[in-house]
């Protein structure tokens, strides 16, 4: 195969992110999922699944890291397929989560924020948090039914 | 995310979301919803067939919208979502509270 033909689904791609934890790096986030997704219409169920994950773990960096001096930070992400599993590491340099991200229940349907850990949680096949010495890593993984 | 204003037969408001209902466009939505109620419209129905994509922030900015048309004497409907959207729905179980609707122009015709 040539450099130049689209990747099929089922061989491996990844895809890395370095930018500010604010909201536009969400846009990013839908972009590098496209990307591996791109020419691929296999697995929608498990894009749908990953794509939500990976989202509700960089809006949760984005709200509340807060390491720099101008009240901003960093996230980086690296996101890959292979075979059936979709996988993600997220690392910020925010502050400390206060409790344990992967034991999030889901709130009631009142609730008008606090689902996003809990959704990861639901749909994700592993879920990892840990602190660093200067922030947070997450890793997320989801497999292909 | 772009926001399309219109109104059913019926006179009730809608709200199509065309794009993404995230973090990023929570605010615009949320705004729109003040916006139609400020208008005296409180029974609005939220468009989604063309929405590509909701997270939990997004859900968020719905049950907030739900209670205040509720709270101003009306209600809030959702019609047309995707297959994403629905899914959302039900891992959160806000199915029960944003029963997903067919249609935008008969969203208000059961209870």
């Amino acid at each position: 195969m040539s450099p130049d033909e689209p990747v099929a689904g089922v061989e491996p791609r990844r895809r890395e992110l370095d930018c500010a934890a604010e909201p536009a790096a969400l846009e990013r986030v839908h972009e590098l999922i496209d990307e591996l997704w791109r020419d691929d219409d296999t697995a929608p169920a498990l894009r749908m699944r990953f794509e939500l994950a990976v989202v509700e773990i960089v809006t949760n960096v984005v709200e509340h890291s807060r390491a720099l001096p101008d009240g901003r930070s960093r996230v980086q992400l690296v996101a890959g397929r292979e075979g059936p599993r979709a996988y993600a590491t997220v690392v910020d340099d925010g502050r400390v989560v206060p409790f344990d991200p992967t034991e999030s229940a889901m709130p009631g349907v009142e609730a008008e924020r606090g689902r996003g850990l809990a959704l990861i949680r639901t749909v994700c096949d592993e879920f990892t948090y840990r602190r660093l010495p200067d922030g947070n890593e997450w890793t997320i993984a989801c497999v292909d039914a | 995310m772009e926001l399309e204003l219109d109104t059913t037969a019926a006179g009730d408001g809608v709200i199509r979301i065309v794009g993404r209902l995230t973090m990023v466009s929570a605010k615009q939505f949320t705004a729109a919803v003040d916006g139609r109620l400020a208008d005296g419209t409180a029974r609005v129905v939220v468009d989604l067939d063309r929405t590509t994509f909701m997270d939990s922030s997004g859900l968020g900015a719905l049950v907030s919208a739900l209670k205040r048309c509720r709270q101003a004497g009306g209600d809030l409907r959702i019609a047309a979502a995707p297959e994403q959207v629905l899914s959302v729905l039900r891992l959160t179980n806000l199915d029960r509270v944003l029963r997903p609707r067919d249609t935008v122009e008969g969203a208000f015709d059961v209870a």
